[in-house]
């Protein structure tokens, strides 16, 4: 007390705050990254899943070729025989990104494979939305709700979902793109200034380079606009951010080639647009108010709206049956109604991704913050100004895509650890302070520190209570009570969060591991086995058939043509390659023939109980195929008679003629799991097969791996025409014969030669 | 006119694996003029096409003889054996040569099943080829345990047992007398080679070797025709002697470790590392069981320790470390190029190895925090077999400072960052001024000057309070007075800062803050009238404790204490 001064403690206090946020901020980035190694501590730096794959082998392509080869990349490898325009069909700002750290490595001497940059981003990646988290909530709260909320993104099971190391996907870069917009935004809204909104603009076009989701900020921006406008909360400060942030962000993101002229040519883009115009018209009739006279006022912009509105609505119609405007995509329109996929595009309803949210993934994924959340969100609405409008709407908003899509809780999970963290904090911040309380008011009285005896203390906080009349008398055993039950439900979200991480998304899926009896763990390679063997031991420019799940995954393994991919923009591609598999052989051969087919390749996991193969899948296949062939594929013919689906004894025998059953099970029924069992029990279904003696007449196995997971065919080439003897062959030609002359064998003569005589 | 006379020759071929390897057992007479210390060795053309390996050594002894390649006489290859001591007249030498021959089993049939077995065709002469007269010779050509021999030309007197063929003895063979023949028997053993082994070497002086190879696998035996079944692989009697490469153990160093097996797609996960007492042994399964014509790829990479491997005498240094090493038994390769990588500035680099080799021109290549980049030392072999796996040298230069260069670099770097970021936080570098923002700052600095003031008036007071209760004791008047004297005077400077700062804080922060800092003076006032009271109930008192009113004294100035840093708090 007495060497301290109070301007040296409030000077060193601003000081200690700084530290400690630059700490836990830190911290939050350094445990982020930490818990999303777990797939590379127990398995290896691979790069995960499927669309990983392609942007690797993108960003591979890019290192190799540079930037601008990159953009004007045709990629005849995938969609054979269409091919595919690379630069112009992907958000390229994960390669770019991930392709500049290389360059910026490489530049320093410090030569690291572009794979482990990849790998590596997304883990890299959460602590700058960490940061981004803790800036958004401190312009919408507080510092230290900003802490709590950047610490909860960091290990929020709904993004480390996600951003694992190795899940080398554009979500992993975006999510933080989109962060730092919010906050840009939300900053720019406050100050009013031009540099924010430009720079917000810039983060937008960050956005718009790196994921489809861009869409999401170009509605909610002006969502949030325009739910200002009506709450009456319009000032030059919105009316100079949003307007800067629009002509900006709108022109920047048309130079992103995929991109392209959708922002002014598609619905998705429009309501922006709209917004924009609307908040020029009520920046006119405020400037207008104070000029006119009321009388004035209101003919002009009752009448002049109505008819601006009538006309704006007539324009946009005109435009979109013009064919000017796009309409409003599927996509669009399954985030409205959630079974407008299944009846009209089965291709986006068959991933599994792309299902309604159930409940549990809500905990799962988000746990008590899930909880937590509406509290911050109803702190924001009790004690609203124009930012937690922003949060208010984002919030809302987000819980409902979340729920419509399983992978729309990543754009959930930010808002709810933004919210939570203001619950936290603000809960919090009442219960923790009496301490510094009962400091103050024990010096005003006059007591030393050591007389700050426990009933003396309670009476003072009392009396303050008394006079805040905020908080209605909670005793300080209550207090202290909630403060530990809610340091629990941290902690236990900590341990959660870990848990979840470990065990649900730290999965390459590339390579898959199960364990023997006695905990031995048994790692299964297959799929790279099979990859490797496809891209050492066939052509260079042979072509593989499979599902389009695989088809990235073949492309940046195998490095081989494939014919589709996860890039699923061909229907009528995919469902070409779902008639082969789901048709008998000849009828699959002469599909395959015009394909140019060389292998074909199926995903079997009947031999170890893998249930994310074909079989399972054949189904989608099916649908797809029935989509564009309805007159060559039934889905009813692959049922049983009582309605199954089924491949075992009671099979139908259009299932069991079919290219992908006799795939799938050809030569299976001479394996045997046990001695008392019947040879070819499928372990993932559970029964034996329908038919075992398979016969293949066009195709020939060539490569099952070791575990039976991956299995590659060759297509037979036509047989050659029987043989016929020499002797049959040569035609003897009957009656009359060829001119006989001197030159029988048909010697050219020697070219007359001119001579002068 | 011939010099020498064989007087006996045994050869042994050794076709059980894909490398041919003849042993051949010459007994030379001197039959010349005088005493002779070279032989001539000869070989048939087919054999030294391929031949990759040939060395010579006196029979029971064990050192290498030089041998040197002449040229060819009547479609024979001559080498010629520097016998180091000459061999006199009439007198008897022995000598041994060991061949490696490669890629000379020819696959009959090409293609097969895969529950096919392969068979294989080694041409060769029944005669060993020879510049001279051999008086009696033998041939052994050594086939495969336990499988099948097709066929054999028959040259008299010629035996075909289980395992070998034998040809000979023959008597009295003319010099350049050959005599082809065919073996044509089954070799299950898989004929993969490898068709390129880069190595990299990077030597750092910190105590660290690391050794990565990259090495393509190709099956070159009878092709796989038709389909590839696995259940037939699980269910095929045969196991391990099917003609395909399952898995093969490599051998590396004792010390390796770190070890890492992976291909451009990642790890490969079958693979086992056991250490043994003198190596670390590497059990590597490829992803696949390599057919005939199948291909693999892979890097294996481990670290050494340099101590082992690295010497040094002031700043000159020897690398002695393998140019090639073992991949598995019985490996070919077609080609090897070892790549040696030195640390940054090294000087007058030597490379001395065993066989010759092709120095390729050096490179340069820049690492972690390298400026000029690491010299990088190429040599290229082509057609090496395990024998091949020979200790070389490199020496050069090195000074002990270069090591230093680096981390200093790195150190001077965040030293230069952290500067310019305290530097940055300290000066403001705006170019327009913010007048309220200035004004906070000011009064920021007149608080703390507040501060000091009211601290260095505190401290008055203690000295003050310490000064009595030093008279309590001694009772020295004189002392007492001095104190009040000081503390006057101190008190006084004090307080006309404290008022001099309040009247700035009024005309930039405003009345209020004014108002509330000129409470520290009012508080002090009625401290300071308490003085008086409290030095006359020193004087009175005779007790050493404080009595009541000196008590009361005490508490008010540290009340007072309080309540101006609670003022000071509010502002």
């Amino acid at each position: 007390m007495t060497s301290t001064t109070a301007a040296r403690t409030a000077s060193s206090r601003v000081g200690a705050t700084t530290l400690l946020t630059i700490v836990v901020l830190a911290l939050a980035w350094f445990v982020g990254f930490a818990s999303r190694l777990f797939a590379i501590v127990r398995f290896e730096s691979i790069i995960h899943e499927f669309d990983p794959w392609f942007n690797y082998r993108a960003t591979h392509h890019m290192v190799q070729h540079g930037f601008y080869k990159f953009l004007n990349w045709f990629d005849e490898r995938a969609w054979y025989p269409l091919g595919r325009i690379v630069g112009g069909t992907v958000y390229p700002g994960l390669m770019v990104t991930s392709g500049l750290i290389h360059w910026i490595l490489d530049s320093l001497n410090f030569h690291v494979h572009i794979r482990e940059v990849c790998v590596f981003l997304a883990p890299t990646f959460s602590g700058l939305t960490a940061i981004a988290t803790y800036l958004l909530t401190k312009e919408l709260w507080s510092p230290g709700a900003g802490l709590f909320a950047a610490c909860f993104i960091a290990i929020s099971p709904g993004y480390t979902s996600r951003s694992v190391a190795g899940s080398y996907d554009n979500e992993g870069i975006a999510i933080f793109a989109l962060q730092f917009t919010y906050y840009l935004w939300v900053k720019s809204l406050k100050t009013g200034s031009i540099m924010w909104a430009s720079l917000c603009a810039l983060s937008y076009f960050y956005m718009v380079s790196a994921w489809g989701g861009y869409v999401f900020i170009i509605n909610l921006i002006p969502l949030h606009a325009l739910a200002l406008i009506i709450m009456g909360r319009y000032s030059s400060r919105l009316f100079v951010s949003y307007t800067s942030f629009y002509c900006l962000a709108t022109i920047l993101s048309m130079q992103v080639p995929f991109v392209g002229f959708q922002p002014v040519r598609t619905s998705e883009h429009m309501p922006a647009f709209g917004v924009f115009g609307l908040l020029q018209i009520v920046a006119l009739m405020h400037y207008a108010r104070n000029r006119i006279t009321r009388q004035q006022f209101m003919t002009l912009f009752v009448g002049g709206l109505t008819i601006l509105g009538a006309l704006s609505v007539v324009v946009y119609f005109a435009l979109v049956w013009g064919g000017y405007v796009a309409p409003f995509s599927g996509r669009f329109y399954s985030l409205w109604d959630t079974g407008y996929a299944k009846i009209h595009i089965p291709i986006i309803a068959s991933v599994s991704e792309h299902q309604p949210t159930t409940w549990v993934s809500f905990f799962f994924d988000l746990h008590i913050t899930a909880a937590v959340f509406p509290v911050g969100l109803w702190y924001c609405i009790k004690k609203v100004n124009d930012e937690r409008v922003f949060i208010i709407l984002y919030a809302v908003s987000a819980v409902y895509f979340a729920g419509v899509m399983v992978r729309l809780m990543l754009t959930l999970t930010p808002a709810v650890c933004v919210l939570a963290g203001i619950g936290f904090s603000y809960t919090f911040e009442k219960y923790l302070k009496d301490e510094e309380t009962k400091e103050r008011s024990s010096s005003q009285s006059g007591t030393t520190k050591d007389e700050k005896l426990y009933d003396k203390a309670a009476k003072n906080v009392k009396s303050r209570n008394a006079n805040d009349g905020d908080e209605s008398g909670v005793s300080s055993n209550v207090r202290t009570i909630i403060s530990i039950i809610l340091v629990i439900f941290l902690l236990m979200f900590v341990v959660h969060a870990t848990y979840v991480t470990s065990n649900a998304y730290s999965h390459p899926s590339v390579v898959l591991q199960s364990s023997t009896n006695n905990g031995d763990r048994i790692i299964m390679d297959d799929f790279r086995e099979a990859y490797h063997w496809l891209r050492e031991n066939t052509a260079d420019d042979a072509r593989v058939m499979s599902w389009w799940d695989y088809g990235y995954q073949i492309a940046g393994m195998a490095n081989r043509t494939t014919l589709v991919d996860n890039n699923t923009w061909n229907n009528s591609h995919i469902a070409l390659v779902g008639k082969a598999m789901s048709s008998n052989e000849s009828a699959a051969y002469e599909i395959m023939t015009e394909l140019d087919v060389d292998y074909i390749l199926v995903i079997f996991g009947g031999v170890i109980g893998y249930s994310g193969d074909d079989i399972n899948k054949f189904l989608w296949m099916v649908r797809i195929a029935q989509g564009e062939h309805p007159k060559d594929i039934r889905e009813e013919n692959y049922f049983t008679s009582t309605g199954e689906y089924s491949t075992g004894a009671g099979a139908s025998e259009t299932m069991l003629n079919c290219l992908m059953y006799k795939m799938s099970y050809y030569r299976f029924g001479e394996t045997r799991v046990g001695y008392n069992q019947a040879g070819g029990f499928d372990r993932t279904r559970g029964y034996v097969i329908g038919k075992k003696d398979i016969t293949l007449e066009y195709i020939e196995e060539a490569y099952t791996t070791e575990n039976w997971l991956v299995r590659i065919y060759k297509r037979k080439k036509l047989p050659n025409r029987p043989t016929v003897k020499s002797e049959e062959a040569t035609i003897p030609i009957k009656g009359k014969k060829a001119t006989q002359g001197k030159n029988k064998k048909g010697v050219i003569r020697p070219a007359p030669t001119a001579s002068k005589a | 006119e011939d010099a020498w006379k064989a007087a006996n020759v045994d050869r042994t071929i050794d076709a059980t694996s894909q490398i041919v390897k003849v042993s051949t057992l010459y007994s030379f007479e001197n039959v010349g003029n005088g005493p002779q210390s070279k032989v001539l060795i000869a070989l048939s053309k087919e054999e030294s096409a391929t031949l990759s390996f040939i060395s010579a050594g006196i029979d029971g002894s064990k050192g290498k003889l030089k041998i040197s390649e002449k040229p060819a006489e009547k479609d024979l290859a001559v080498y010629e054996v520097d016998l180091r001591t000459p061999v006199a007249k009439g007198a008897k030498v022995t000598i041994r040569i060991n061949l490696r021959i490669t890629q000379v089993l020819e696959p009959l049939p090409s293609k097969i099943q895969q529950s096919d077995s392969q068979f294989v065709v080694l041409h060769t002469s029944a005669y060993v080829p020879s510049l001279y007269e051999t008086v009696t010779q033998k041939t052994t050509i050594r086939t495969t345990q336990g499988g099948k021999l097709l066929s054999a030309t028959t040259v008299s007197p010629s035996k075909q047992e289980t395992e070998r063929v034998i040809y000979g003895p023959y008597v009295n063979i003319p010099a350049f007398e050959t005599k082809p023949v065919k073996v044509h028997y089954e070799n299950n053993s898989p004929f993969v080679i490898a068709t390129i082994v880069e190595r990299f070497i990077e030597v750092s002086h910190w105590g660290n070797i690391a050794v990565e190879e990259y090495i393509e696998l190709v099956h070159k035996g009878a092709e796989l025709d038709g389909p590839f079944s696995r259940i037939d692989y699980q269910m095929d009697r045969r196991g391990r002697r099917q003609p395909a490469l399952q898995q093969f153990t490599t051998v590396l160093p004792a010390q390796a470790k770190d070890i890492y097996y992976r291909d451009e797609i990642g790890n490969i996960s079958t693979s086992a590392v056991r250490i043994r007492a003198d190596s670390v042994d590497v059990e590597i399964r490829p992803r696949f069981p390599l057919f005939g014509g199948w291909k693999t790829s892979y890097v294996i990479g481990y670290n050494l320790p340099s101590e082992e491997y690295l010497y040094s005498k002031g700043n000159q240094y020897a690398l002695k470390t393998k140019l090639f090493d073992h991949v598995f038994n019985d490996i070919v390769v077609e080609k090897l190029r070892t790549k040696v990588l030195l640390p940054e500035h090294v000087k007058r680099v030597k490379v001395a190895t065993p066989y010759a080799v092709d120095r390729r021109p050096e490179e340069l290549k820049p690492t972690y925090l390298d400026t000029t980049g690491r010299l990088v030392l190429v040599l290229e072999k082509e057609n090496i077999v395990p024998d091949h796996s020979q200790f070389f040298t490199v020496t050069y230069e090195f000074e002990f400072v270069d090591m230093l260069r680096e981390p200093l670099l790195a150190s001077a770097f965040f030293f230069s960052l952290f500067f310019v970021i305290i530097v940055y936080s300290r000066f403001d570098f705006t170019i327009s001024s913010d007048p309220a923002k200035d004004a906070e700052e000011r009064s920021q600095i007149i608080l703390g000057n507040l501060a000091k003031s009211v601290d260095s008036k505190q401290s008055a007071y203690e000295d003050l309070i310490e000064a009595s209760q030093q008279y309590k004791s001694t009772k020295n008047d004189a002392d007492l007075q001095e104190a009040k004297k000081t503390f006057i005077a101190a008190r006084n400077q004090e307080n006309s800062t404290l008022t001099d700062k309040i009247a700035t804080l009024k005309t930039d922060s405003g009345a209020s803050a004014a108002e509330k800092a000129s409470e520290l003076l009012k508080y002090d006032k009625t401290v300071f009238d308490a003085v008086d009271n409290y030095l006359k109930a020193v004087e009175k008192s005779t007790t050493k404790t404080a009595g009541t009113e000196e008590q009361q004294f005490l508490n008010k100035v540290k009340d007072a204490r309080n309540r101006a840093d609670s003022v000071l708090a509010s502002i």
